[in-house]
């Protein structure tokens, strides 16, 4: 039985757009305002799977595909790893801040870690949950 | 007034998490679960402490409740017979020698005289200067102790590789 109703329709699809905008917020402004990467990513990571949820299952590969979303963790990953070793280059420490004294006050290592942690945190969780949604409504292949 | 409201959230807390346990529904437990994490984050935000409600919110309220309701849902196929509370004399027991735990505690414990203060003066007065965050919880957790926070991704990116690993066997 799939019937559509008003509730569902705006619960996983009328939503999922500001919780994706309240995601990057989070991630944007953790160096501000309370929240940061990880906050941030498990926000983003409810808004990518309520439109998955709410959707029929054969069109879910279509909305998020799993390649994409494990591009994205690595490429978080990654990031994080470059920006490390950017703090080798500059101060000869792995994961040191990297910019000059002279520009400390502008916090622009803690807002690309952030940026990096939050790619990653919502790529991660976003395909556990997914391949976990997957696994539960599709059980008739297993 | 904050007071009187704190601790009624924690009653209706520990009556959430009490009741979960109690309910033979496991769908039920896992609602009252949630329930729990909310609350929860909501005190975490009257003690100021708003990251950790943040937090709290996301992953206990949200992405706990998903994963719980698909083990719930994978592991018992079949509902339970009665969806009421069960109750035996041991379960009771233990939820008694609980609470009279909880209880002794909270009154035998002497209160915290005078927090130590020194790393929170210290993070006051470098926090800013050194990474230039005015969030301090960011300041802490990127700047002073980043490596920590690298080994944390690490740590999930390994759940998540483990967990494809482990879900597309289940699947084929």
């Amino acid at each position: 039985m799939r019937t559509k109703t008003d509730m569902l329709d705006v619960a996983s699809r009328k939503l999922s757009p500001y919780i994706l905008l309240f995601g990057c917020y989070l991630i944007s402004y953790g160096h501000l305002s309370p929240g940061g990467g990880f906050q941030g990513g498990v926000v983003l990571a409810s808004g990518l799977i309520l439109p998955a949820l709410g959707c029929r299952s054969e069109r879910r590969e279509d909305l998020l595909s799993n390649f994409a979303l494990s591009v994205g963790e690595t490429a978080g990953f990654v990031l994080l790893f470059l920006i490390g070793v950017s703090g080798i280059a500059a101060t000869g420490y792995f994961l040191a801040d990297p910019f000059p004294e002279t520009a400390r006050p502008h916090a622009w290592f803690i807002f690309f870690m952030n940026l990096a942690i939050g790619l990653k945190v919502g790529a991660g969780i976003g395909l556990l949950s997914l391949l976990i949604i997957r696994e539960s409504l599709e059980p008739s292949d297993g | 007034m904050t007071d009187v409201f704190i601790t009624g959230l924690l009653f209706v807390v520990v009556a959430a998490g009490t009741l979960s346990i109690l309910f033979k529904d496991l769908y039920v437990s896992v609602i009252l679960l949630s329930i729990f994490s909310f609350l929860s984050s909501l005190l975490f935000y009257v003690s100021h402490a708003p990251d950790v409600a943040i937090t709290e919110a996301a992953v206990g309220a949200g992405m706990t409740t998903l994963i719980f309701v698909w083990a719930v849902h994978t592991c018992s196929p079949r509902p339970p017979q009665s969806r009421g509370i069960k109750l035996s004399a041991g379960l009771l027991i233990d939820v008694l020698l609980v609470a009279a735990v909880g209880i002794a505690l909270f009154i035998f414990l002497p209160p915290l005289q005078g927090t130590p203060s020194f790393l929170r003066d210290f993070l006051f007065e470098h926090g800013y200067k050194d990474t230039g965050a005015l969030n301090l919880v960011s300041a802490v957790y990127l700047g002073y102790r980043a490596f920590d926070t690298f080994g944390e991704t690490i740590v999930l990116l390994c759940a998540v590789t483990g967990s494809i690993y482990f879900l597309s066997r289940a699947h084929h």
